[in-house]
């Protein structure tokens, strides 16, 4: 099958595709049809990024494309999102000549972590960053030890890891190897010496299975770990967050990087800074890294400001089936010191798949929101009840909490009920029905 | 009443929000003015399981659960005389496979398990290999190294409300079998074994993963009255009761149109 044609089919379907509304992974799925090999045929650019891990991938992602095409690289990612093989193959088809060569600079691709393996058959990427490895969708991942042996079958020589240093797990992909590039943050303010999360899996090596020693944690088991008995440890990072002032909303990258956050999480200070490694090693200047990034607002949608009657609101999306993802939300809550409220939503568990699994919420640590900052908590959507149930074993006040199964009741009720600053925290599943009751404030 | 509790490899054999099960449990006899006591182990901690009025176990990754297995193997003894004595015990998602007699891994390799039942597990992989070598006609088990998750419904014949459930492993368990529930929607012990778990007096073993007393409250109703002899006053939760109603409604909204 000549290249020239598998393109032009793979172009077409996805023009009609887009014309008709629809998904990003058919064209390339059928591309694949003609011929399998298709991605072996192309020719890539010097520079081929691929993003995978848990948390994290799609804003990782954007900010590094922003930052290179503010560096003046041109770059094709997969921002539909579609991040198996078909939807790898269809951005890469359609960001290529007729001739099968890929047209810009630098190819970049969020990739899924359990499908990289099939994907990176074809064409490996020159740099891979691993974001982390967390607890995340168990009842289609079935648990992050499973995902690491799926992603170790997509890694090659011949690749340049890119590594979160502070998680033990991801590190795992470095031990013995060479050309690994860690990234970390220091002990920072937020660090603590205790994880007082719900759940801890930092409390064995990943690598051997003996007890962990841990210097301090920044979240969940993300921190400064060595192993007595195997000598897996945190590695020395080139790329580092030397300090962080989250109330201002500042950091500072390998002691002279200052960068501006949009948002205030040490999560998302953990994407930025795997964006500003991979621009770095692709020759993008500092000055110009923390000029494009500062400040920066990211554009999918994951916080989202609203009104409410005469409140104001952020919406965090978080991941269902995600505790490290949903803490993390929590805590921007629960260290408002202007005091909040806060609504939780869980109506459909994926917008992707059926489960009625409510396994998860019990990693979660809504123990958090006993916080003084939070006023009222109200649950709401289906599983309601399942929430209700969990806030029981939170000591948390009973009467501060309030339980609806519909989202518009709920919603109707912290209409009227007072002006504190709200908190919504629920998943891609159901935000849209959110925010068609409230106010969408444009930034 | 004094209960002693038995939380075995709390921090190791931890899936996902097993914790839950020891939460809603504690909580019950709470309510029922009955005293207890919950002592968590994990590896290398001095133990014995005769002590205890009843022993948890949750599910864990495969190499945590053969940690968990090394350790467990030296109390083998104690376990058998508990499970003679018809003391109570619960072992939710792989933790049942320590029962048997061996677990087979999927990378080629065998571990002695605890023989409480005669039966084997097997994990995917190279195990599957070995089981269609010493069972060729027996083919229906040749799937390939995907992991088996989904929602389940399960009965007993011992309630009289059906289980709701998600199971999250890697393989199947063969053998001798007394199993303890019976499979109405979902996976079971194995691709054609419509039932699920083992029991051995009253050693509960399932492959239901998680936090399913929180789910099940007529199963934590009927666990409760194995420990304390029927002691125990009936507690109801109304949202816990609630919860249970809508999985089982939407689950078999789901199962009904598949």
């Amino acid at each position: 099958m000549r290249v020239f044609f598998v393109i032009l089919v793979c172009k077409l379907l996805h023009f009609i595709g887009k014309l008709i509304g629809k998904g990003s992974s058919l064209p390339g799925k059928y591309a694949l049809k003609l011929d399998r090999n298709i991605l072996k045929k192309i020719k890539m650019p010097e520079y081929i990024i691929a993003v995978t891990g848990s948390n994290g991938k799609t804003s990782t992602v954007e900010m590094i494309a922003h930052i290179l095409q503010s560096g003046g690289k041109t770059v094709a990612y997969n921002k539909e999102g579609s991040n198996q093989i078909e939807g790898v193959t269809t951005f890469i088809l359609c960001n290529s000549t007729m001739r099968g060569k890929v047209k810009s600079d630098i190819l970049l691709i969020e990739s899924d972590e359990r499908f990289a393996q099939y994907t990176f058959k074809y064409f490996q990427p020159t740099h891979y960053v691993i974001t982390n490895l967390y607890r995340d969708q168990l009842t289609r991942n079935g648990h992050p030890e499973w995902v690491y042996d799926c992603l170790k079958n997509s890694i090659y020589d011949n690749t340049q890891l890119i590594l979160n240093a502070d998680d033990p797990l991801v590190s795992c992909f470095g031990y013995g190897r060479e050309n690994v590039v860690y990234f970390g943050a220091d002990k920072l303010s937020v660090s603590h010496e205790k994880n007082n999360s719900a759940y801890n899996d930092g409390i064995f090596c990943p690598n051997c299975k003996h007890r962990l020693s841990y210097e301090y944690y920044h979240y969940n088991h993300i921190g400064k770990y060595n192993c007595p008995f195997c000598g897996l440890k945190r590695n020395d990072t080139q790329f580092t967050v030397t300090s962080a002032d989250l109330d201002k909303g500042e950091i500072t990258i390998n002691g002279n990087s200052k960068i501006t956050l949009a948002l205030k999480s040490l999560y998302n200070v953990y994407n930025i800074l795997a964006a500003y490694s991979v621009c770095t090693i692709a020759g993008i200047k500092e000055e110009t890294i923390c000029k494009s990034i500062n400040n920066y607002v990211l554009k999918n949608g994951r916080v989202i400001e609203f009104s409410l009657g005469n409140r104001h609101g952020t919406l965090i999306t978080s991941k269902h089936e995600n505790s490290v993802s949903y803490d993390q939300s929590l805590r921007l809550a629960a260290d408002d010191k202007n005091g909040c409220d806060v609504l939780i939503i869980v109506d459909a568990i994926s917008r992707k798949y059926f489960t009625s699994d409510v396994s998860w919420l019990w990693d979660i640590d809504f123990e958090l929101l006993a916080s003084e900052n939070v006023g009222e908590i109200v649950l709401a959507g289906l599983y309601s009840a399942d929430l209700k149930t969990r806030f029981e074993f939170t000591g948390i006040d009973e009467n501060k909490i309030k339980e609806y199964s519909s989202i518009t009741e709920a919603a109707e009720y912290l209409k009227t009920n007072s002006d504190r600053k709200l908190y919504v925290i629920t998943c891609f599943s159901d935000k849209g029905k959110f925010l068609g009751l409230v106010r969408e404030e444009k930034q | 009443m004094m209960i002693k509790i038995l939380h075995l490899y709390h921090d190791l054999m931890n899936l996902y929000g097993e914790y839950g099960n020891l939460a809603v449990l504690c909580r019950y006899l709470d309510d029922s003015g009955i005293e207890f006591q919950l002592d968590k182990m994990s590896v290398g901690d001095s133990f014995n399981i005769t002590d205890y009025d009843f022993v948890y176990c949750g599910a864990g990754t495969e190499k945590n659960q053969k940690v968990a297995l090394a350790d467990l193997l030296s109390h083998r003894d104690e376990l058998k005389r508990y499970a003679d004595n018809n003391k109570t015990a619960l072992f939710t998602g792989n933790s049942l496979e320590m029962l048997g007699n061996i677990i087979y891994d999927r990378n080629g390799d065998n571990f002695e398990a605890l023989s409480l039942a005669n039966f084997s597990a097997y994990q995917g992989g190279k195990s599957y290999d070995k089981y269609i070598a010493e069972n060729p006609t027996d083919t229906e088990l040749i799937k390939n190294d995907t992991r088996i998750t989904g929602d389940v419904i399960f009965s007993a014949d011992f309630m009289e409300k059906q289980l709701v459930g998600f199971v999250n492993k890697c393989g199947f368990i063969k053998g001798n079998i007394n199993p303890l529930f019976k499979v109405i929607y979902g996976i079971g012990n194995s691709r054609t074994d419509k039932n699920d778990g083992i029991r051995i007096n009253n050693i509960l073993g399932t492959y239901l993963t998680g936090p399913i007393l929180v789910k099940n409250p007529a199963m934590l109703d009927y666990v409760v009255s194995l420990i304390t002899n029927g002691q125990a006053e009936k507690q109801s939760y109304d949202s816990q009761n609630r919860g249970y109603e809508l999985t089982y409604r939407e689950l078999m909204k789901r199962f009904a149109a598949d």
